[in-house]
């Protein structure tokens, strides 16, 4: 699905090249990367880590502190209730709503 | 007795879900119709992952055969076999005369950003000064794109 997937990559570039644009922005994309960035390398497996590496010190122009990826949770019970109303509109209409 | 052509008569009235101004046959989505013993079977690919009109389709289909007087038996291929290259030069044209740009042919070797930044044509005035103005339109299958020249935004159905 590497097609589909490119789409995701780029949109997020997308973000990041506007981000970049502002001294506000930037300020605030780095505060983020600060935060989330063990979380970002959580959701790949050793191979693809080092690509998403480069990219990100690529566009931020710096380094990124080598960090210990915090893998993915688990999703709790919570989370099924909440799937369960956020689909209820498009199961109650399977064939497609007419207006 | 139903036959394959009849089959593809009839799915070829299919709307699409999400753009019904082409047919899912002219989407390309239908890969293969066999008729045998009253039975329909019927392959067919998704087209992004997760599109929800993947549902509606199988139904349509479904209901289409069924009023032919045969059983349906849809089986969707659970793989990525479907490119926006399968869409028909037919479909391509009712794309664009409803105001959508067609998908640009697959390039051979990753698709990068800047190749979807500039040169595609608007489909209300056709000019090409035209830029991106979001890669997630109101489907995940469409961007939104904007023409410099009419200042109409449009969409276009992206390539994969």
């Amino acid at each position: 699905m590497d097609r589909e997937e490119a789409y995701h990559r780029m949109h997020a570039e997308m973000w990041v090249d506007r981000l970049l644009a502002t001294d506000e922005g930037r300020t605030r994309l780095e505060e983020a990367v600060e935060e989330l960035w063990p979380y970002a390398l959580g959701v790949l497996d050793d191979a693809l880590r080092p690509e998403l590496v480069a990219r990100a010190q690529e566009k931020l122009g710096r380094a990124l502190l080598d960090v210990e990826p915090i893998p993915r949770g688990v999703h709790e019970a919570e989370l099924a209730e909440l799937w369960e109303e956020m689909t209820s509109v498009r199961r109650s209409a399977p064939a497609g709503a007419r207006w | 007795v139903v036959t394959t052509d009849e089959v593809w008569e009839a799915l070829a009235e299919i709307p699409d879900p999400e753009i019904p101004v082409i047919s899912i046959v002219d989407l390309g989505v239908v890969k293969h119709v066999d008729v045998a013993d009253g039975t329909v079977c019927v392959d067919f690919t998704p087209t992004f992952m997760g599109c929800p009109a993947l549902d509606a389709m199988r139904l349509a289909m479904e209901a289409r055969i069924a009023d032919l007087g045969a059983t349906p038996d849809i089986r969707v291929r659970l793989d990525d076999s479907w490119s926006t290259d399968d869409i028909t030069q037919e479909g391509r044209e009712k794309l664009r005369a409803a105001g959508f740009a067609p998908p640009a042919p697959r390039a051979a070797g990753k698709l990068e950003l800047v190749q979807l930044q500039r040169g595609f044509r608007c489909p209300y005035c056709g000019s090409t000064s035209t830029r991106l103005e979001n890669l997630f339109g109101p489907t995940p299958c469409r961007s939104i794109r904007y023409c410099e020249d009419c200042r109409q935004p449009f969409e276009q159905f992206k390539t994969i």
